[in-house]
């Protein structure tokens, strides 16, 4: 088996408070990627997944405190230069954010941004022709029509959909070897959701690009993801194949969260709503984090907070209690 | 919806226009956000109205409830037309009407207290003060599902799904018969969606009412939904029961939507994809005029499809589609 291309260890990260304890929003988060394979992170708000994805790229607010290790290809981020993370934002790890918006220059051509984010890791030193070339040619590769005329549009003449697929030319402008997308397709519509998708399954067999994928959306996930890390209060909760996770869920959260959507290819009976609501992190809280919205929750789930355990084969669930993984079958 | 029956709400070829530039330079542009709608809602009804962004729906929504005047057309409230009637009769009709909001956060005054939140409709139409608001207000309040206490606090005291339950309550509040929810649960959490869809159907329940459901996630569309509209480009181009639109969708763009739709169990998701080429049809031939869909159809016929816009018509009972070439 090979080396990961990206090893997480008990990553923490907080942010401390004027006189108070520090407000703790990631904790004790592992997991490994390996080259060429799309992992989801799925959670709410509060759940620490976008977190846990700007810890890699370095990209937390200057306020964040950081802890644990965070290896990419054996290398440990946290203590690399800022010359060292340039170099490797862009060529080696590149990101894809929600708001296509906000990630371009408003007064620069989508076009000129592309090539810019190329020959600043360009090897190849390309000239001002081989550059527009390759710029045209990855505005082809995301889909865009008339890919040489519309480089020369400004950011504000492509629409939503246009916007967050030229991002996606430029994040994979040099081929990296790992993307994150932090809910890439959000913000547009259904239609142009399933084209983003579609070209980030295909950049990742095409180009063998590992993807972490940070969302919201489970069915983006089923769609796109072979394993799928489910967060909750800033922690792992469970870490499995899509396949078993999101039909056989073991965690009494994961499976409330998916009894809780409602399905396009089933008619409406009433949905199952998690009460209440996650916790605030400022308020420390004992024992494990949902225990006071599980509806099996038992004396001990207030108490001590359960580890992160193995389950079955590449199969982990924080519970004391863990579902037998029939329950959710039967929905 | 029987046909006899009349429906409490009747939209009648409503069309409203933005006109942009028109200055020394630019040349006047009209955009026809909303193009010649015509629906009911029956009493008792949901009608769930689908669309992606710019569709024209969230306008159309404001339209009916009165906050945007529409450039021609009418709205009538059983039977009554809206922009017929003046004064008291004028506001005892806008009273049976109200609206939720999307944004919790934005949609409340933050400078007001839960109770006068709610107080302010109840004044506007003249329906109670003092002790007799109070009552009132704290009725709504646990109808929501909020308690008595959070009469003396601020929007911002509460997470955003609480809010959503303060929003509902200012509607309920004046005792409307119908009510237009612009993507109610979309700014909010999974967990947090379905306690907000819930409470919407319990309070349809308890109180009778008639939703006009505007959203962009045809999941919860479905969910909620007895009828379902969709809307592209200003324009409606199929309606139908929710079962019938679902199992069976006559119009290529309603198909094209179901289509585009992700799964949450990766086997039937690993399905859809199979039957799914997601390919984006760019017709050479579209052109201005005809049916807003042709330039990406891939059933359009041309000249016909790029000439000449298909109206509304039946295609099974109960089932009207805007295409030449339906099913």
């Amino acid at each position: 088996m090979s080396a990961p291309l990206l090893s997480i260890r008990e990553l923490g990260v907080s942010f401390p408070r004027k006189e108070a304890p520090s407000t703790t929003v990631v904790e004790g988060v592992s997991f490994d990627i390996m080259p060429g394979e799309i992992v989801g992170i799925v959670g709410e708000s509060g759940s620490g997944k976008s977190m846990t994805a700007r810890s890699v790229l370095r990209l937390l607010p200057k306020s964040a405190e950081l802890s644990g290790s965070i290896r990419f290809r054996g290398r440990e981020i946290p203590e690399m230069t800022d010359e060292e993370i340039r170099d490797m934002r862009g060529a080696l790890v590149s990101m894809v954010f929600q708001d296509p918006m906000t990630s371009f220059n408003p007064v620069l051509r989508i076009g000129d941004q592309i090539g810019e984010a190329i020959a600043l890791h360009d090897r190849a030193r390309r000239g001002r022709r081989a550059l527009r070339d390759r710029v045209a040619k990855l505005l082809a590769l995301v889909g865009i029509a008339d890919p040489a005329e519309r480089a020369r549009s400004y950011p504000h003449e492509f629409s939503g959909g246009m916007r967050q697929r030229a991002l996606t030319a430029m994040a994979v402008a040099n081929s990296p070897a790992l993307l994150i997308a932090d809910e890439p397709t959000t913000a547009l519509d259904v239609t142009v959701q399933d084209q983003v998708l579609s070209l980030l399954r295909e950049l990742n067999e095409n180009s063998g690009t590992a993807i972490l994928l940070i969302t919201h959306n489970i069915a983006v996930v089923a769609s796109l993801c072979r394993r799928v890390i489910v967060m909750y209060a800033g922690r792992v909760i469970e870490d499995g194949p899509t396949d078993e996770v999101l039909t056989a869920p073991r965690h009494p959260y994961t499976w409330s969260l998916l009894q809780s959507v409602p399905r396009i290819d089933q008619a409406g009976t009433r949905l199952t709503a998690i009460k209440g609501q996650p916790p605030d992190p400022a308020t420390p809280l004992a024992g494990c984090k949902f225990h006071p919205r599980c509806p099996w929750a038992e004396q001990r789930c207030g108490e001590q907070e359960p580890a992160l355990s193995p389950i079955g084969e590449a199969h982990g669930v924080r519970c004391w209690l863990p579902m037998n993984g029939i329950a959710a079958a039967a929905q | 919806m029987t046909a006899a029956e009349a429906p409490l709400v009747s939209v009648t070829a409503i069309r409203r226009h933005f006109v942009s530039g028109g200055g020394l330079l630019a040349r006047r542009k009209v955009t026809r956000a909303v193009d010649d709608v015509s629906f009911g809602i029956a009493a008792g009804e949901t009608l769930g109205l689908v669309g992606e962004s710019g569709s024209g729906k969230s306008t159309l929504g404001r339209v009916i409830v009165g906050l945007l005047a529409a450039t021609s057309g009418q709205v009538a409230i059983a039977g009554q037309a809206v922009g017929g009637a003046r004064g008291g009769a004028r506001r005892a009709l806008w009273r049976r009407v109200q609206m939720v909001f999307q944004d919790p956060y934005s949609s409340l005054n933050p400078r007001l207290t839960v109770r006068d939140t709610l107080a302010e409709p109840l004044r506007n139409f003249g329906i109670a003060r003092g002790a007799d608001a109070d009552r009132r207000i704290r009725e709504a309040l646990d109808a929501c599902g909020l308690p008595a206490s959070a009469m003396t606090r601020h929007p911002r005291e509460f997470s955003g799904g609480q809010r959503q339950r303060i929003g509902i309550a200012r509607a309920l509040i004046v005792r409307p018969d119908f009510i237009v929810a612009d993507e109610p649960v979309s700014a909010l959490d999974v967990s947090i969606q379905a306690q907000i869809i819930n409470l919407l159907q319990d309070l349809k329940a308890a109180f009778g009412l008639t939703y006009l459901f505007i959203a962009h996630d045809l999941a919860v569309v479905r969910h909620v939904s007895d009828r379902v509209a969709v809307m592209y480009r200003g324009k409606l181009v199929e309606t139908a029961s929710a079962e019938m639109l679902y199992a069976r969708p006559a119009h290529p763009y309603t198909q094209l939507l179901l289509r585009s739709v992700p799964m949450p169990d990766p086997r039937a998701e690993a399905e859809r994809r199979k039957r799914t080429a997601a390919s984006e049809i760019a017709h050479p031939q579209a052109t201005a005029g005809g049916c807003p869909f042709h330039a990406r159809c891939p059933k359009a016929r041309f000249p016909l499809c790029g000439e000449q816009a298909p109206p509304l018509a039946a295609h099974a009972s109960g089932h009207r589609v805007a295409c030449h070439f339906p099913g």
